[in-house]
């Protein structure tokens, strides 16, 4: 039963904004969120709907989500439901993709934040409109890397003393890191030059930093995803010989280019 | 020139991982799959979002472990021709 707007029993769990000129209709929908309520559709004016559903806050409060939050399994079985949601939701019109667990205390509420951001939301829809997001991910192998380096630059070893060996291996290891950064700032404004927005995202450690040499996020217009795909695998296919590995997902909606600006 | 493969994102809990490498998040990723890893990558949000209204905050350490989890399992689910699987005998 859906939950009345100051009920604090239960809050409004926003999977998105939908931005259609005509009222969408939902059809056959994903359930959603284990234990929130069925999705529904509010209509927050100017064009724009809110797909909902209520969650109970005995379930979905914030203390009760940070605790959950180390539960990986936990939040990986609500993340596969958001975003079940919000791509079925992404069909009937421009859908402004909201994080997991994205909630405001009543449906008017929401309602008035929408109305509020209207500028940034038209902005947005704006941006993303027709586009899509894909994630690319370059990343070292230093062990694949450097035999490949070793067997390219292969020459008698007759003669060489443990000293050189050394020196070369760490020239080695110096030529493949240098190559590899090299291939993944390529990659990076090849596909930035396609894409209407890009952003690169810093690792998320040190330990890290060297093995991946590219996390980045592309907000690509659909018409040209299959460009994407193929600049993509030619660079991949050029580098996978040199233990460079690249990782292509997608399309996702557009949950990276959701901010306001 | 084979055109890459969209990495399925059709997420399942049940299969294993294909984790080799990192010791250290192998149990952590025990029963996932690289691609439901993006998914949660994707769709969490990074930091504490509590303004106004908003009722959830994300706690930052968990973001990261999620996101070093998402990228160590990925490493290892390239793109099927990026890496050819040399057999030796």
């Amino acid at each position: 039963m859906a939950s009345r707007a100051r009920d604090t029993k239960a809050a409004t769990y926003v999977y998105g904004v939908l931005h259609a000129p005509k009222p969408p209709r939902l059809g056959r929908a994903p359930k959603g969120l284990v234990g929130t309520g069925a999705l529904r559709l509010v209509d927050a004016g100017g064009g724009y709907h809110l797909v909902v559903a209520t969650a109970p806050l005995d379930r979905y409060g914030s203390e009760i989500i940070d605790a959950k939050l180390r539960d990986l399994k936990w939040v990986a079985e609500r993340a596969a439901a958001h975003e079940a949601v919000v791509e079925h939701a992404s069909k009937l019109g421009t859908l402004v993709p909201m994080k997991l667990f994205t909630m405001f205390l009543s449906d008017q509420r929401a309602i008035a934040h929408v109305t509020a951001k209207k500028k940034t939301l038209d902005r947005i829809v704006q941006r993303i409109q027709g586009c899509e997001e894909w994630g690319v991910r370059v990343m070292l192998d230093e062990t694949e890397a450097a035999q490949a380096e070793i067997a390219r630059s292969a020459r008698p070893t007759s003669g060489a003393s443990f000293l050189l060996q050394k020196k070369e291996q760490r020239d080695v290891r110096a030529t493949v890191a240098q190559r590899a950064a090299e291939a993944a700032d390529a990659m990076f404004d090849e596909v930035e030059a396609l894409a209407k927005r890009a952003v690169r995202r810093s690792a998320p450690n040190r330990e890290l930093a060297g093995r991946v040499l590219l996390d980045a996020v592309f907000l690509v217009p659909r018409e040209r995803s299959k460009m994407l795909a193929s600049t993509v695998g030619a660079i991949a296919k050029d580098v996978a010989r040199d233990g460079v590995h690249v990782r292509l997902t997608g399309p996702w909606p557009a949950y990276s280019f959701i901010e306001g600006r | 020139m084979t055109a890459p493969k969209r990495v399925s994102r059709r997420p399942s809990l049940a299969a294993p991982s294909r984790s080799r490498r990192d010791v250290v998040v192998r149990p952590v990723l025990e029963d996932y799959d690289a691609s439901l890893l993006d998914v949660v990558d994707h769709v969490l949000t990074k930091g504490v979002v509590v303004s106004g209204d908003l009722v959830i905050g994300v706690a930052q350490v968990d973001l990261v472990y999620l996101r070093v989890s998402a990228i160590l399992c990925a490493a290892d689910r390239i793109l099927p021709y990026a890496r050819p699987r040399k057999k030796r005998s």
